[in-house]
């Protein structure tokens, strides 16, 4: 996978841009880390060098300031009065001294809390006396040498003998052990000797080495650092346990210059950088050895630790870039793949490619937008006009769909509100005939526009200056509201009264999609009624006088009359029944129903008189319309209309009794109808839909009666016409066809031949010749 | 699913490679920054009581980690170290951490002084009975009586109860520092030990009266020229202590002392009575004939132990306990099995009287009280009643069950012999170096102590249990001249101050004197006119005071 995928590398231009601008950023990281480096390098030194060197001054001053105090403490001693008075050696004690020496111990025990942690223990005598005072008590220096504290280093002779006068001195650390206290550490006394009265008094204190390295130990900031103190030019101590070799030692020691300062050795093979210190107050000098490996070894771990700081720091960094890349690359990888396979492009730039295939997209996304728009709207207007004239259409619910998603239409009931602009004559003079269509096409735009703001809505146009809208109709709603919003029209287009005056028919009654037709002839009924020549008029469907209210059209008659002429008994109950149901189903008034009846019967009245029949049972018929003429229950109205189908029934009977002539005035009325409208578009389903029939039974008996089929009649009758056309005129066959109602040229040519046995070019030579012959003749 | 692993094996070197990254900087930062604290020198001493918390559910006393410091005084014998095995166990059991802040005895006077006076201690201090009366009304201490009842210290309670005397330890009604009560112990005290074998040797008999025994000394002088016959330690005052009761007067520890025999007993300033005369009459004697050592002044405990133990001495005044600590150390310098420091019957003295105070019992003048700064006062408190219950005796005087101890079928606790054997033989004693190494017993932190009792078993369990110890607790304990130290009255503010006042003018002008009068230089007699300006510096008035308070 990740083989495939490097080998297009060159072509993921995207994936490459991304990558690089983290590894940009990381750069700064880079940068960074190489800054820190060199300046840490140069400080480190200077640091170590200046912290030593701080450092050494705070031994210096803390070590001077425990030696001072000691000091202080044995001239304490030594100054006391109890001291000066009282202490003496033996052979000098007389009783009365001897009884005092106990305040001796007391001076010594003044200041014991102050040394706890520093010095260990502390105590005076005379050098050549046997008895050392201490805090606690006298003892004889056997005791208190051999048994209470023995040094390693200084025995009892050793404090037996005399020190140098008025001398001030560290010794060397010595281990002590202790018969009663077992073995006690190493101390480093400190001895102060002065005359008292003549005799030398040595006032010592030992001081904890192990204190005294811990303050030492303040200056090995790095690993190997020797820290030592020096006494006159010997060593005392030192902080680790480095040993150096004599002449090292002395290289060291004669390097010391007076007071401090620093330089560099090389001692026993080793380089040091060395710094020293004179104490203030003491003779001491306290000295620090860095070695130069250590220091460097320092640098390397700095400079090591920064690298590797550095390396996982950026190996992250790259690892997070590689990481992120590729998640953010993924999806416009998948997005770029899928586009190119649809297209089979090939793609030499990733970025370029992809904003272009963008581009692409939104351009058709735009295009297939608006002409989806316009499709959908012709087929919504295709549709509605279907439905208006009643024309049953297949995919209802596409079309309440597109109502619904495009134009916003929400509920299931519908009213038709026709609107005709009547243009006056100085519209056609002020505008040519071009203007003339330009705004009538606009206007149905700016109707829909403006009714869009009050109501649910769609606008089409039937014809020239009359447009239909559909209301989608809120059951909640009173029709006056809608009536109201229509008339609000009248403010708009009165301006231009000169120009046309607008009438508008609104039905009444709420509709489903199916009954999209009732309503349109409803409010095409209502226009009708409108005056002309008002300005603006709005009738509703209501508002209009009973006679046309019901819903009985020209139409609807003259199904009945088919029905009854041919006789077929079930069409005309059927069409009975759905008429008288439908308009009792929309609760007209009683008064109205009445009409309708009356109507109806009239209409059966006018086939027996056309019919030269009488009813038979004309007292029933009168009795029926008495029953008619008093409707004003449920009851009535199901007598009533019981009786009107038996009254037609009776009336169709009665017609079709003259079979023959029945039929044969169906027949003759075909063939009378076909004579006269051949050039039309006949089928038989128009034709038969002309007398309110099936095709199938007008080719039966036109079969039956007349022996041939209703088409060959057809064409019987169009090839005769065609026939005079070829022989009078120079009419182009094509258009002879035509003439006659044959649409297409070879169906003519074909039909032509099968009935007279020749083309008609060869019919029109042959007649024309003949013709001609004839002329000649004469 | 490959998605997943990816990001989680990435997220997992992304961490290793920060942590070590991490790891590397700090490092390298160390190793620069290793400036130790040079600021301050000195190290900081005591700081106030440190409390470290960790999140621990338990049901021990404390719900969390407790550290609580306390400040103790060391002991030469018996070497005190931060978490023992007693330690430790109390930890395991209370979830409280002991910290000890260990200060040399010759230093914890002035060490504690200057603590207390700074508000700067830990949460407890080793005090005795003066420094109550001393810091008591300065508020450091946290006040004890709202938690002495049952609900609160059922353990301490009952002690509270049982021993009606510590009432005397209230200042002003209240309670600064918790007793320390001492559990088993048989009191032994200041009594004169001779080397008997000596006395047996010579055919010389024990002495009955301090005449006698002054002979017997002179006798002894006589026989071993080079010898000190009598010694002592820790100079004058020491002896004073150790001998004026005996000799019909009294020391106490300041001078002023409880006489059983003066009005039925009451309060008297010693040195500043005509009886105190006998005391440094039969002192001077001594000296005189060169039987008491003549640096008496200036003595030491160590030399006390050389010189009783090379058989340079042959009679010391003092704990009495000590000579059966000397005598095998005795034997073998002397190569003499039979050499035997014994303690002998109080000797009658010149007013004949056989009288001495023995030590306390029960309440030995040892007490801790409690920082009122600390924080958790609440668990300090229960914790210090849990010390005084049966477990937190036990185990702060035996140390850790089933590794020192075991409780036997009494339900008694005892000593594991396998551990004890360890510290057979050991300076300066086997109980003392096995009380060190626990941590235990009364020298220790523990509020309801062993002291004889522990000493005794271990000395047993070892084999360092001999005949003349039999014989020194028969005698301490059949001994009528002993009676038991008087607890001192409780006192108001205002009177231990004065109290405090008067002593310290009457002992800074009388330390002067004793040793001029011991050694001779100035005759008997003149000690009327030290007693009239010890009268004058208020000696009578300060009898007066603790005898009131006393009748109280």
């Amino acid at each position: 996978m990740i083989y495939k995928f490097l080998q297009n590398l060159h072509q993921r231009s995207f994936l490459r841009r991304l990558f690089m601008y983290c590894l940009s950023v990381l750069s700064l990281l880079l940068v960074f880390l190489v800054i820190n480096y060199v300046i840490s390098s140069r400080e480190l030194k200077e640091q170590i060098y200046g912290k030593v060197e701080k450092n050494l001054s705070f031994i210096s001053d803390t070590i001077d300031t425990r030696i001072e105090t000691v000091q202080k403490m044995a001239l304490s001693f030594f100054n006391s009065e109890s001291v000066l008075e009282f202490y003496r050696i033996e052979e000098e004690q007389t009783t009365e001294i001897q009884a005092e020496q106990y305040r001796v111990c007391k001076v010594l025990t003044q200041n014991e809390s102050l040394f706890s942690d520093f010095v260990k223990r502390y105590y005076a005598f005379y050098s050549l006396s046997d008895k050392v005072y201490s805090g606690a008590g006298v003892y004889s220096k056997d005791f208190y040498f051999n048994e209470l504290f023995q040094y390693e280093l200084y025995p009892e002779e050793y404090w037996k003998g005399e020190f140098k006068n008025n001398s001030f001195r560290l010794l060397q650390p010595s281990k002590v052990y202790s018969n009663t206290y077992g073995t006690m550490g190493e101390v480093l006394p400190i001895v102060y000797a002065k005359n008292i009265r003549g005799k030398q008094v040595v006032f010592i204190a030992d001081v904890s080495s192990e204190k005294i390295r811990e303050i030492l130990d303040c200056a090995t900031i790095l690993n190997g650092i020797n820290v030592l103190i020096l006494q006159d030019d010997q060593l005392l101590l030192q902080s680790s346990e480095v040993s150096y070799s004599t002449e090292g030692t002395e290289k060291l020691i004669n390097s010391l210059s007076q007071n401090s300062g620093r330089n560099n050795l090389t001692i026993d093979n080793a380089d040091y950088s060395v710094f020293h210190i004179k104490s203030e107050y003491s003779s001491l000098k306290f000295v620090a050895l860095v070695p130069v490996i250590e220091l460097n070894s320092m640098m390397y771990s700095n400079l090591y630790y920064i690298l590797m700081l550095g390396v996982a720091l950026i190996g992250s960094g790259i690892l997070l870039s590689v990481f992120f890349s590729y998640r953010i690359y993924k999806p416009i990888n998948t997005v770029i793949s899928s586009i190119s396979e649809e297209t089979g492009d090939t793609i030499v730039d990733e970025v370029s490619y992809l904003q272009q295939s963008v581009e692409n997209m939104v351009a058709e996304n735009r295009s297939y937008n608006s002409k989806l728009q316009y499709y959908g709207e012709s087929y919504v207007e295709h549709q509605m006009q279907l439905l208006i004239n009643g024309i049953d259409i297949v995919k209802k619910e596409e079309l309440l769909q597109i109502l619904r998603e495009h134009h916003g239409f929400l509920y299931d009931n519908y009213i038709c509100t026709n609107i005709l602009f009547n243009f006056t004559e100085k519209f056609y003079e002020s505008f040519s005939t071009e203007q003339q269509d330009r705004i009538t096409e606009k206007l149905s735009d700016i109707l829909q526009t403006i009714l869009d703001k009050k109501e649910l809505c769609y606008v089409f146009q039937i014809q020239k200056g009359l447009f239909t809208c559909i209301v989608n109709y809120d059951g909640n709603r009173s029709l006056e509201e809608i009536k109201n919003s229509i008339n609000e029209l009248e403010v708009i287009f009165k301006e231009d009264i000169d120009f046309y005056h607008v009438q508008v028919g609104m039905d009444s009654y709420p509709c489903f999609i199916h009954k999209l037709n009732y309503s349109y002839n409803h409010a095409m009924v209502a226009l009708r009624n409108c005056n002309p020549n008002n300005a603006f008029e709005l009738k509703d469907y209501q508002q209009l006088s009973r006679k046309n209210k019901i819903s009985f059209t020209f139409y609807d008659q003259k199904k009945i009359v088919n029905c009854i002429t041919i006789g077929n008994k079930e069409k005309l109950l059927q069409l009975l029944n759905q008429l008288l149901d439908e308009n009792i189903k929309r609760n007209i008034e009683y008064q109205d129903l009445k009409e309708l009846f009356m109507q109806v019967y009239y209409v059966g009245q006018r086939c027996l008189e056309e019919n030269k029949l009488e009813y038979t049972e004309m007292e029933n018929m009168y009795a029926m319309i008495e029953v008619v003429k008093n409707l004003n229950r449920e009851e009535d109205i199901i007598i009533s209309k019981k009786n009107i189908m038996e009254f037609l029934t009776n009336v169709l009977e009665l017609v079709n009794g003259q079979e023959q002539r029945e039929e044969y005035g169906t027949v003759y009325k075909i063939k009378q109808y076909v004579e006269k409208n051949y050039a039309l578009n006949l089928s038989l389903d128009s034709i038969a839909d002309e007398f309110g029939l099936t095709a199938k039974y007008i080719s039966k008996i036109y079969k039956i009666k007349t022996g041939e089929n209703i088409t060959d009649f057809i064409d019987k009758v169009r090839i005769q016409q065609s026939k005079q056309l070829l022989i009078h005129t120079n009419m182009k066959i094509g258009d002879i066809a035509v003439a006659v109602g044959i649409e297409s040229r070879s169906t003519f040519f074909r039909i032509f031949r099968k009935l007279e046995g020749v083309s008609p070019n060869e019919y029109r030579i042959i007649t024309t010749t003949q013709e001609d012959k004839e002329s000649e003749d004469c | 699913m490959g998605k997943r692993m990816l990001r989680k094996v990435l997220c997992l070197i992304l961490s290793v490679v920060m942590v070590l990254s991490v790891t590397g900087c700090k490092k390298s930062e160390d190793t620069k920054n290793e400036d130790a604290n040079n600021g301050s020198s000195n190290q900081p001493t005591q700081s106030a009581g440190d409390t470290s918390n960790s999140n621990e559910t338990s049901t021990k006393l404390s719900d969390k980690e407790i550290t609580v410091s306390v400040l103790l005084s060391d002991n030469t014998n018996q070497p005190i170290k931060n978490f023992a095995p007693a330690q430790q166990e109390i930890f395991d059991k209370t979830n409280i951490k002991l910290d000890y802040q260990v200060v040399p005895t010759s230093n914890y006077e002035e060490k504690k002084s200057v603590l207390l006076a700074t508000n700067n201690f830990p949460d407890f201090v080793y005090v005795r009975r003066n420094d109550l009366v001393q810091y008591g009304s300065t508020g450091v201490f946290q006040p004890l009586m709202q938690y002495v009842n049952e609900e609160t210290m059922p353990n301490f309670y009952k002690f509270w109860k049982e021993y009606p005397e510590m009432e005397n330890y209230l200042i002003d009604g209240e309670l600064y520092a918790f007793p320390v009560i001492q559990r088993g112990e048989i009191a032994n005290g200041f009594g004169p030990v001779i080397r008997t074998d000596l006395l047996e040797k010579h055919n010389i008999d024990i002495p009955q009266t301090f005449d006698e025994l002054l002979d017997v000394l002179v006798q002894l002088k006589e026989l071993y020229p080079d010898s000190i016959p009598w010694t002592g330690r820790k100079g004058t005052i020491q002896l004073l202590k150790t001998t004026s009761y005996m000799l019909g007067s009294g020391y106490g520890n300041t001078g002023l002392y409880y006489d059983y025999d003066v009005d039925g007993g009451s309060y008297v300033y010693g040195p500043a009575t005509k009886e105190f005369k006998a005391v440094l009459s039969f002192l001077n004697k001594a000296y005189e004939a060169g039987v008491l050592d003549p640096d008496f002044a200036t003595t030491t405990g160590e030399q006390l132990e050389s010189k009783m133990t090379s058989g340079k001495s042959f009679l010391y005044i003092d704990n009495s306990g000590f000579g059966m600590n000397y005598n095998p150390t005795l034997r073998e310098i002397a190569g003499d099995e039979s050499a035997t420091l014994q303690l002998i019957p109080i000797p009658k003295n010149s007013f004949g009287q056989s009288r001495a105070i023995s030590y306390e019992t029960a309440l030995p003048d040892r007490f801790y009280a409690l920082n009122a700064g600390s924080d958790n006062i609440d668990t300090l408190v229960k914790f210090i009643d849990w010390m005084y219950s049966d477990e937190g005796s036990d185990i702060s005087n035996y140390g850790k069950e089933g590794y020192s101890f075991t409780y036997n079928e009494k339900g008694e606790p005892e000593y594991i012999k396998d551990y004890v054997m360890q510290f057979k033989g050991a300076n300066p004693s086997t109980y003392y170096a096995v009380f060190a190494d626990l941590g235990v017993t009364k020298l220790n932190f523990s509020l309801y102590a062993c002291n004889i009792k522990t000493t005794m078993e271990i000395q047993k369990m070892v084999g360092d249990w001999t005949n003349d110890m039999d014989e020194y607790w028969n005698i301490v304990q059949t001994d009528n001249a002993y009676k038991p130290p008087h607890i001192d009255p409780s006192m108001t503010t205002d009177e231990a101050e004065r109290a405090a006042d008067i002593l310290i003018e009457l002992n800074t002008m009388l330390e002067q004197e004793y040793n001029k009068y011991i050694m001779g230089v100035e005759p008997i007699d003149n000690w009327d006119s030290v007693i009239e300006r010890a009268n004058k510096l208020g000696a009578r008035e300060l009898e007066e005071i603790y005898n009131n308070a006393q009748n109280r």
